[in-house]
C-alpha cells in the first residue's frame, strides 16, 4: 500500500505540475471567475432563463 | 477670426485654379506625388514650390536635432518624432494619436499646412527607424494634409548617394493648420470588436512574432499575446535592412498575400508604431482599400481585462521570467 | 465500520512518524503555494494552506459526515448530524450577510428542479457504499486509505460523466434559486437561516428521542466542528465564495479526458464559461481544486506525524466493489445535485439558499437505500 501511494503521490504532483506549466498565461491576474448570471457555482444558467 | 482666413484662402485658391485654367498650363507635378520617393526624385524637386522636405531623426534612430544641424538635407526642417509631439499620452495610455488641437499646434507650428507637399525623411537606419516615417506621413494625412511621401533610404540615402547636405537649422514660419480629421483611416476599439464579433474583415498584428505569441510584451502592455483572430505580418518583413529600403513591390504583395484579398482590414502593433509601416505597405503601395490603424494597439486592447487576448504563452514562461531567464 | 485514524497507543508517538510522508506532503504543499506565488495569486496560496488545514482537522477529529448521518438513519443517534448543524450556523453567520452585501463575495446558490433532487438522492446512495462523501473521500486518501484511492478515481470518472448528464437534466424544468437574503436582506435572511438550523434541529432532536438514543458525541468531534467551522470561513473569504469540493472533481476529470483525446467541446457543460476557463486554465487557478489539494496533503501530513503512512492492507474485493460504485454514484450525483454535503449541504444551508435543505432530504433518502445496499459489499450497516 505504501508502495502504492508512493507512485500514486509522484505521478500526482507530476501531473499537477505539467497541467500549471503547460497552462496559458496572459501575464495579468485572472478576473473572478464569470459566474455572472449563473445559477449555480458551476455555472448552470437559471432555468427562468430558458 | 479663422473663419475669415479660410474663406480668404479658399478665394485665393480658386482665383488660382480659375487662372491655370484660364491659361491652359499644365498642373504642377507637386499636385500628386508618390507615397514613397526616391532621393533622385527629390534632388530634382527640392526647389519645387510647397515642397517641405521634414526630418524626422529621433532617439528612435539613435539621432536628434542635433544630428539634424549637423548635416541635413538642403532645405530640411526638423521635427524630433519622439519628443516633439507627434505621440502623446492619452487617458494615461502612452504614445496614442495626439487630440486634434494638439495636431494643428504641432503641424502648424512646423509651417506645414494642407496645401503643402510634405517630404518624411527618416533616418534610414533600420525598419523600425522607418516605422516613425510611416506613422508620421499616417498622422499627417489624419490630420488632413493630403499630398505626403516618404524619402525611400532616407537621410542615410541621400548621404550614400554622396549628395551635398547642409548644416544649421531650418524653420519655416508657423501657419494656421485647420485640421480635416480623415476618420477612414483610423480604427479605435469598437473597431476591432466588431471585427471579433462578426469576422466581417482582418486584424493585421505588426509585431515581431516573440510579441504575437507572447513571449514578450510591450512594458506598457498588461497582458501576453495578440488580438484573437489576427494575422502576424511583421512589419520588417516588408523592409530590406541589407539596403534599408522598403522591398520591391512583387515582395511586399507576397508578404501580404496571407491577407484575404477583400474586406477591411485594421492593422495594429503595440503603439501604432509598426503597424503605419503594414498599414502603408497595404493601403498607399499595394492600393488595398479600407485600410485603418488601430493606433491604440495592445496597449489600448489590454487596458481593458475583459476584453480577450489569445497567446501561446505558459505559466512556464512566467516562471522563466520570475527567475531573470525570460521575458 | 471503517476508521482510519491508528489507534495503538502503546508505542510513542515519535517513533511512528512516518518521515517520509510527512515531508512529501509538507514539501508539495509548499511547492504549490510557492508557484502560486509566483504567480501573483496569495488568495490562491491562503486556500491552499486552509485546505491543508481542513485535511489535518477532519483526520484528526473523523469528521466524516457519512457516519454521522449513518449513526442517526440506523439507530436514532444525532449527536454526529446536531454538531454538523452548529458547523453549518457558524459559518451561516459570515456567509449569509457578506455574500448579501459585499461585491465579489457569492453564497452557494441552485435552482430547485429534479436534477437536485435525483442528483442528491443518488449522491446519497453513494456516499455510503462509499463510505465518505466529497471531503470524506479527500481526507481518507490523504490518510493512506487503499480503498478510498478507488473512490476517488471513480468519483472522478463520475464527475465527468454527470457534467454531461447535467444539462438535459436541468431542461427537466426547474425553479430559480430560492435565497434567504434576496427575500429578508442580509441580516433578516441570516434569522431565517439560523431559525430554519434550529428548526431542524429541534426536528432530529424529537426523533432521535422517540428512538431513544443517546444525543452526546465525543468531544472531538465538537471540537473538530469548531475548527473547522474557523477554516470554512477563511476559505470563503479567501475565495469568494464557500468552500466546494466536487467541482475540483469534475474539472481533474475533464483533464484528464481531454488528456486521453476526448473532445469536450461538444458537451454543453464545458461550454459554459465557469468550466470552460477551469479546462484550459492551470488546476491551480480552480478555488476547489486548491482546496482538494490542500486537504489531501494536510490530512496525509497529519496521518503521517502520528503513524506508519497506509499500512492498511486491501479490503476485500466486494468492499472495493462497493468503493468503485459509491465513487461513481457520487461523482454523478454531486454534479446533478450541485455539490456534496460540503459545497451543496453546508455550502448551501450556510449561504441561506432553499437548496441546501432540499438536497439534504434528498441525501437523507438516498443513504436510507445505500444502507440497506451495504451488507452486500460486506460493509456492516452501522
Amino acid at each position: 500500500m505504501r508502495l502504492v501511494y508512493v507512485i500514486v503521490f509522484l505521478v500526482g504532483v507530476a501531473a499537477i505540475l505539467s497541467d500549471h506549466l503547460t497552462s496559458p498565461s496572459i501575464g495579468r491576474a485572472i478576473s473572478p471567475q464569470d459566474f455572472a448570471g449563473a445559477c449555480a457555482p458551476c455555472g448552470a444558467p437559471c432555468p427562468s432563463k430558458k | 477670426m479663422r473663419c475669415a482666413i479660410q474663406i480668404a484662402r479658399a478665394a485665393i485658391r480658386a482665383v488660382g485654379v480659375l487662372l491655370l485654367l484660364a491659361t491652359g498650363a499644365p498642373a504642377q507635378d507637386v499636385a500628386r506625388t508618390d507615397p514613397l520617393v526616391s532621393v533622385e526624385w527629390l534632388q530634382a524637386h527640392l526647389r519645387a514650390p510647397g515642397l517641405v522636405v521634414l526630418d524626422i531623426r529621433s532617439a528612435i534612430d539613435g539621432g536628434s536635432a542635433e544630428t539634424y544641424a549637423q548635416g541635413h538635407i538642403p532645405g530640411a526642417i526638423h521635427s524630433d518624432y519622439d519628443k516633439a509631439g507627434w505621440r502623446a499620452t492619452r487617458n494615461g495610455l502612452p504614445y496614442m494619436l495626439p487630440g486634434i488641437a494638439q495636431l494643428e499646434k504641432l503641424i502648424g507650428e512646423l509651417g506645414i499646412d494642407e496645401t503643402n507637399d510634405v517630404v518624411v525623411v527618416p533616418a534610414g537606419v533600420s525598419a523600425t527607424d522607418f516605422g516613425s516615417a510611416a506613422r508620421t506621413y499616417w498622422t499627417l494625412k489624419v490630420a488632413g494634409v493630403r499630398k505626403v511621401s516618404i524619402l525611400d533610404g532616407g537621410s542615410a540615402a541621400w548621404t550614400a548617394a554622396k549628395l551635398p547636405l547642409e548644416s544649421g537649422v531650418n524653420t519655416l514660419s508657423p501657419t494656421i493648420f485647420e485640421a480635416n480629421l480623415d476618420r477612414s483611416l483610423i480604427a479605435e476599439a469598437a473597431d476591432v470588436e466588431h471585427i471579433i464579433a462578426t469576422g466581417a474583415g482582418t486584424l493585421v498584428d505588426a509585431r515581431p512574432p516573440p510579441f504575437f505569441q507572447g513571449k514578450v510584451k510591450a512594458d506598457a502592455a498588461q497582458a501576453y499575446g495578440h488580438i484573437p483572430g489576427a494575422l502576424n505580418i511583421d512589419s520588417t518583413a516588408f523592409y530590406d535592412e541589407t539596403i534599408n529600403r522598403l522591398r520591391p513591390k512583387a515582395e511586399l504583395a507576397a508578404v501580404a498575400a496571407r491577407i484575404p484579398p477583400r474586406g477591411p482590414v485594421v492593422s495594429y502593433c503595440n503603439t501604432g508604431h509598426w503597424s503605419a509601416t503594414d498599414w502603408f505597405v497595404l493601403a498607399e503601395l499595394l492600393g488595398r482599400k479600407d485600410v485603418k490603424v488601430y493606433y491604440g494597439s495592445m496597449v489600448d486592447w489590454v487596458s481593458v481585462p475583459s476584453r480577450p487576448v489569445a497567446s501561446s504563452r505558459t505559466k512556464w514562461d512566467d516562471i522563466k521570467k520570475f527567475f531573470g531567464k525570460g521575458s | 465500520m471503517m476508521t482510519i485514524a491508528a489507534t495503538t497507543t502503546l508505542a510513542p508517538a515519535t517513533a511512528r512518524r512516518d518521515w517520509l510522508f510527512l515531508t512529501g506532503a509538507v514539501l508539495a504543499t509548499a511547492l504549490l503555494v510557492a508557484l502560486v506565488l509566483i504567480d501573483g495569486q496569495p488568495a490562491s496560496a491562503a486556500l491552499l494552506v486552509l485546505g491543508f488545514g481542513l485535511g489535518a482537522a477532519f483526520l484528526k477529529a473523523e469528521f466524516s459526515f457519512t457516519a454521522s448521518w449513518r449513526r442517526f438513519l440506523v439507530h436514532g443517534e444525532a449527536g454526529g448530524l446536531l454538531v454538523i448543524l452548529l458547523l453549518i450556523a457558524l459559518t451561516a453567520v459570515a456567509v449569509v450577510p457578506v455574500a448579501a452585501s459585499w461585491p465579489h463575495y457569492g453564497g452557494s446558490i441552485a435552482p430547485l428542479g429534479p436534477s437536485l433532487v435525483i442528483g442528491a438522492f443518488v449522491f446519497g446512495v453513494g456516499m455510503q457504499l462509499a463510505n465518505g462523501c466529497g471531503s470524506g473521500t479527500l481526507y481518507t486518501v490523504g490518510g493512506g486509505s487503499g480503498r478510498m484511492l478507488i473512490t476517488l478515481a471513480c468519483f472522478i470518472v463520475g464527475s465527468v460523466l454527470g457534467s454531461m448528464s447535467l444539462p438535459p437534466f436541468l431542461r427537466m424544468g426547474g425553479l430559480d434559486p430560492v435565497l434567504a437574503s434576496d427575500y429578508f436582506g442580509p441580516w433578516g435572511g441570516l434569522a431565517v437561516t439560523l431559525a430554519s438550523i434550529a428548526a431542524v434541529a429541534l426536528v432530529i432532536v424529537v426523533i432521535a428521542r422517540r428512538r431513544g438514543a443517546p444525543l452526546s458525541t465525543r468531544g472531538s468531534f465538537i471540537a473538530g466542528a469548531l475548527v473547522i467551522a474557523a477554516l470554512m470561513i477563511g476559505v470563503f473569504f479567501a475565495g469568494g465564495h464557500p468552500w466546494s469540493v466536487t467541482f475540483g472533481y469534475t474539472v481533474w476529470g475533464g483533464k484528464l479526458a481531454m488528456l486521453a483525446g476526448a473532445d469536450l467541446s461538444q458537451f454543453e457543460f464545458w461550454q459554459w464559461p465557469g468550466p470552460k476557463h477551469a479546462l484550459s486554465d492551470s488546476l491551480l487557478g480552480d478555488t476547489a481544486s486548491l482546496t482538494n489539494l490542500g486537504m489531501i496533503f494536510g490530512a496525509m501530513a497529519a496521518a503521517a506525524f502520528s503513524a506508519p503512512f497506509a499500512h492498511r492492507p486491501w479490503p476485500p474485493l466486494r468492499s472495493l466493489a462497493a468503493a468503485a460504485i459509491g465513487g461513481m454514484l457520487m461523482g454523478w450525483g454531486a454534479r446533478l445535485g450541485f455539490g456534496c454535503n460540503i459545497g451543496a449541504f453546508v455550502g448551501g444551508v450556510a449561504s441561506g439558499s432553499l437548496h441546501g435543505w432540499i438536497w439534504f432530504l434528498a441525501a437523507l433518502g438516498g443513504c436510507t437505500i445505500g444502507i440497506k445496499c451495504r451488507p452486500w459489499f460486506g460493509l456492516s450497516r452501522d
